[in-house]
């Protein structure tokens, strides 16, 4: 019972957070800016700093459909129980991933280039993150989920994207291992 | 006929004969200047070897620089600055010499943990010694502790470093390789056009010359780096090493070594026919007939662009005690004549001698021929080519001696010889004793060398490793030996392991797939993407392979894409390099650096990783056809992954399948050379049991050397291998003399003991002689540099020996116990 109202609330809460189209840069601005004052203010402890940073950019991604594109076609081949919990074990280690590389955040600023729609339903913002010597590209992949929903499904740093490295590495494990193993895995991850 | 042909032609015309012969002689002469020697790893490699055809594309697949090692131990300590600053100086001067691409050493390598730094921050930062101020003792945690430098750069002990000399690339030698390789395929499949041949006839032609051409610069790089690190001698112990220089050392060794024993064997020579003769004619004769010999051979080699190895580096030495040998026996047996026969004319005495020595001699020679012939089964260039030569030059030699002898007599005066010769020798006295009151004792004697030999031939070892090849007190050596020791090893090993890209049966479409299936479009157009390819499965196979390398004892320095993940790890505060940051990494990383951490180790285009190591040479235990098929074995289970394939590659595995193809030749070799001997002995003899005493009169001597090599652990390499072969092609010879002489002896009275007696006192004493010549001859190896060829001097010398006390003593023994020219009544021979 508890958990259906959970749920509910959930679901209420990401709604809250949709975004359209014209509001994606606009809202991309103020979230990351608010991640980075987290990540400058020193008076914050580390376990405080990860949970408000993950608050902040939690309604904006989609994690089912990150874990379901990271497994690639095996998806299908779970149960929807199995379904479920493969993408609570990815989005934790999506984020323990995630908050670490934060650690390397070392006072830089970060500039926003515009979107890009390279395919219909499709946007990618682009920024940059401006180091000493070099700047990093940072592009956040959007997808339309809802009519005036878009929602992150893939981020791509210097060219890398995250989902195809999960992509790679699950398809590599699989070669060998079951899917049972792979749960395994990731929980020991976690 | 044949003395029809003698009195015809050297009889009758000497001068003529000689005239001709000599011009054929200027002729090859002139090609003799034309002689080479090659020592380059590549004549130690089988043709047509599969190994060979992997390793040179994994060496084309990956940044594979060719390098020397240059090792410094300075006085004082190794972080000195004053230490720094001739490290420098010599680093920029080696630098300046010009096959020399780029120097590594501890003052340019990137310092990763002096202090630890950010991943972030290396990359845009790299420090080294040169450039910037670190704290010394974090320096010295780092080169001793560091995958990357620890026991490679510096030794354990930090009194010693490497300087790597990266040498230019040479692409033009691979091109040669791929052009001949195609063009010889198509000739094995005999598809070639003629157009296709004659270009092929070019590439060879061209590619000798180029290898001629880099020949001459590698050793004047040696030269100039030599010269160059003499200057710190006062400061630092230092030495050269790498492969490269083990050729070139091995060349001027091989140089040497002509020299030595081509003029050493001829004061010899003298020495030897004074003490035997004591009449100049015997002297400058035999050197004559020797001199015309080896200049002939030499430009045969020349003409044929045969060219002198490691292996055939005696071969000036083999030729003068065979030639030495023939006409000894023609000079015994005209001193015989001439004792038995004083009132006979110089023609009766000089065509005699030639006629009643040129059967046995040819059959001599033939079976001689067949001992070297048979070493051109086996599939080693080198091993064939000196089968070749050595088959070419004995033939030259016996038309020599058979023409320059009887010409160069013909014209002189009839040669008194003193009627006793004046040196005799005990042993013939004691060996027909021997025969005659103490068989049994002979036959038990033989008996205890054939159990000695087996049980001893059960024990051989098969090895071939560089650095026994020298000396203790070479430079190589010393080189070598540190580098082996204290730097990581020397012969390379490599482990390639290639990820098979497995196509999983589909997973079950479901109906919902519509909208996602422009996902998967979407992340299958960049899937392959290099920097996608560090995922954990394959980070984490590399890893297994590397650990269970580095656990070999026999494995000094490993190194492969997991001495970067455990140096990241370090710099990653322990964590493991996910691969995500991996991608960032290669995304990131300067090609400078790419070149020197990732393309040696991996290759993405083919899916591949390769984890190179360096085998300690000088480790005693090393086993290495052992080692391999260890390592064969037991990697499936490290790596426990089906879609996973290894194979092991590079230097080592070529010498390996070298040795062991000469090990299986030498089997094949020695088989081929008993069934030919056996033949020849037959057809010679026209008996089948005379032909079976013959061969085990050979045989028993023979295995000695087997039983020898296997109780001292002297290895079976690629020089001591011959020996069997060879000592059976000239230890015939004995064979062959006596039973010849013995037969005409016996002939004489049908007296067994008798006509032993008398061969021992005619024909033992030219035998003795010859074995003699051989011994002392081949005793002069021990003089030479490179060890295998002194196991090669000593061995033969034992065999010789052994081979004339078996013809001395077991070879009649056996006659006369089996009888074999029947049980006739003795009768009085006067």
């Amino acid at each position: 019972m508890l958990k259906k109202y959970f749920l509910v609330f959930l679901i209420s809460a990401t709604l809250l957070f949709a975004v359209n189209k014209e509001e994606i840069e606009p809202y991309m601005v103020k979230q990351v800016n608010e991640v980075l004052s987290i990540l400058k203010n020193d008076q914050i402890k580390k376990e405080d700093k990860n949970e408000k940073i993950v608050s902040i950019m939690d309604p904006i991604f989609d994690y089912t459909l990150m874990a379901r594109l990271s497994l690639g076609k095996e998806w299908n081949t779970l149960s929807s129980g199995k379904k479920e919990e493969f993408t609570t074990l990815f989005t934790k280690v999506l984020k323990n991933s995630y908050l670490h590389k934060l650690d390397l955040y070392t006072n830089q600023k970060i500039k926003f280039l515009g979107i890009e729609e390279p395919k219909k339903n499709r946007v990618v913002l682009n920024t940059v993150l401006i180091g000493e010597k070099e700047n990093f590209d940072i592009n956040y992949k959007f997808y339309q989920k809802e009519e005036n929903e878009w929602k992150i499904y893939d981020i791509n740093l210097l060219g890398v994207s995250i989902i195809q490295t999960y992509r790679q590495q699950f398809a590599g494990f699989l070669k060998d291992k079951s899917l049972d193993e792979l749960f395994k895995n990731l929980n020991s991850k976690k | 006929m044949t003395k029809k042909f003698f009195d015809l032609t050297v009889i009758k015309h000497p001068f003529k004969t000689v005239f001709i012969l000599l011009l054929g002689v200027i002729f090859l002469g002139y090609y003799s200047t034309k002689l080479e020697i090659d020592a380059s790893s590549e004549t130690l490699l089988l043709d047509n070897d599969k190994d060979l055809q992997f390793a040179r594309k994994v060496s084309k697949l990956y940044y594979n620089p060719d390098f020397l090692l240059v090792t410094y131990s300075p006085k004082k300590d190794l972080l000195n600055d004053e230490t720094l600053k001739e490290l420098k100086k010599l680093s920029e001067e080696l630098t300046q010499i010009e096959n020399i691409a780029s120097v590594t050493s501890i003052l340019n390598v990137p310092l990763l943990e002096s202090p630890v730094q950010k991943l972030t921050k290396l990359v845009d930062n790299i420090r080294t010694l040169e450039n910037s101020n670190p704290d010394k003792k974090l320096v010295k945690e780092e080169f001793l502790t560091s995958e990357l430098y620890k026991n490679a750069l510096v030794s354990s002990d930090f009194k010693t470093t490497a300087l790597v000399l990266n040498l230019k690339e040479n692409k033009e030698y691979f091109e040669f390789i791929d052009k001949r390789k195609t063009l010889l395929d198509k000739k094995r499949e005999h598809s070639l056009s003629q157009k296709e041949e004659e270009q092929l006839n070019k590439i060879q032609a061209d590619f000798k010359i180029f290898r001629d051409k880099q020949r001459e610069e590698n050793s004047q790089t040696i030269k100039d780096i030599r010269a160059n690190i003499a200057k710190y001698k006062d400061d630092a112990s230092l030495f050269l090493g790498g492969v490269n220089m083990i050729a070139d050392d091995i060349i001027t060794f091989v140089k040497n070594d002509l020299v030595i024993y081509g003029s050493t064997l001829i004061l010899l020579l003298i020495l030897i026919l004074w003490i035997i003769f004591r009449q100049i004619v015997w002297i400058t004769l035999p050197l004559l007939i020797c001199t015309l010999s080896v200049v002939s051979t030499t430009g045969a080699l020349g003409f044929f662009a045969w060219e002198v190895t490691v292996i055939s580096s005696n071969f000036i030495a083999l030729q003068l005690i065979i030639t030495i040998s023939i006409v000894l026996h023609l000079i015994v047996r005209y001193r015989e004549l001439s004792s038995i026969y004083p009132n006979s004319s110089q023609y009766k005495l000089v065509i005699n001698t030639i006629l009643s020595k040129l059967n046995p001699s040819f059959f001599a020679i033939i079976t001689t021929i067949a001992g070297f012939g048979s070493l051109v089964l086996s599939g080693i260039q080198p091993v064939k080519n000196l089968g070749w030569m050595m088959s070419t030059g004995i033939a030259i030699s016996l038309i020599i001696s058979f023409i320059v002898f009887p010409a160069i007599l013909i014209l002189l005066k009839k040669i008194k010889s003193p009627k006793e010769s004046n040196f005799k020798l005990n042993i013939i006295a004691l060996s027909k004793y021997l025969v005659e009151f103490h068989g049994k004792k002979i036959i038990l004697a033989s008996i205890l060398v054939v159990v000695f030999s087996l049980t001893g031939a059960s024990k051989l070892i098969v090895e071939n490793s560089f650095i026994n090849y020298f000396k203790e007190s070479t430079q190589i050596y010393k080189g070598m030996k540190v580098i082996d020791e204290k730097l990581g090893g020397t012969t390379p090993l490599d482990v390639v392991i290639t990820f098979k890209e497995k196509e999983k049966e589909e997973a079950k479409e479901t109906t919902d797939n519509s909208s996602f299936d422009s996902f998967e479009d979407e992340f299958a157009i960049d899937k392959n993407d290099e920097q996608y390819w560090f995922t954990r499965d394959k980070l984490n196979i590399i890893l297994r392979v590397h650990n269970y390398l580095e656990s070999i004892d026999e494995i000094g320095k490993v190194q492969s894409l997991a001495t970067l993940l455990k140096v990241g790890k370090t710099l990653n505060e322990g964590k493991e390099l996910d691969s995500f940051t991996l991608a960032l990494l290669y995304k990131k990383l300067p090609e400078k650096y790419k070149k020197i951490i990732l393309s040696p180790y991996i290759n993405i285009e083919h899916n591949q990783a390769r984890v190179t190591t360096r085998i300690i040479d000088s480790n005693p235990k090393l086993r290495r056809d052992e080692l391999l098929k260890r390592i064969n074995n037991e990697l499936p289970a490290v790596i426990n992954s089906s879609s996973v394939e290894f194979r092991l590659s590079n230097l080592m595995v070529l010498y390996n399948n070298m040795l062991q193809s000469l090990f299986d030749s030498q089997i094949k070799t020695l088989g081929f050379v008993v069934v030919i001997l056996f033949i020849m002995f037959l057809i010679l003899f026209k008996s089948f049991k005379i032909a079976s005493i013959a061969i085990l009169a050979n045989i028993v001597p023979i295995s000695i050397i087997f039983g020898i090599m296997g109780w001292l652990t002297i290895p079976l390499d690629i020089m001591t291998i011959t020996i069997a072969a060879i000592s059976i092609g000239i230890g015939v010879d004995d064979t062959i003399h006596y039973i010849h002489r013995f037969h005409e002896e016996y002939k004489k009275d049908h007296n067994y003991v008798e006509a032993m007696k008398r061969s021992h006192e005619s024909i033992g004493y030219a035998m003795t002689y010859t074995s003699l010549v051989v011994i002392v001859g081949f005793s002069i190896l021990v003089l030479s540099n490179l060890i295998p060829t002194i196991y090669f001097g000593l061995l033969t010398v034992i065999v010789m020996a052994t081979i004339l006390s078996s013809a001395l003593l077991l070879l009649p023994k056996l006659l006369i116990l089996t009888k074999p020219y029947g049980n006739k009544e003795p009768r009085n021979s006067h």
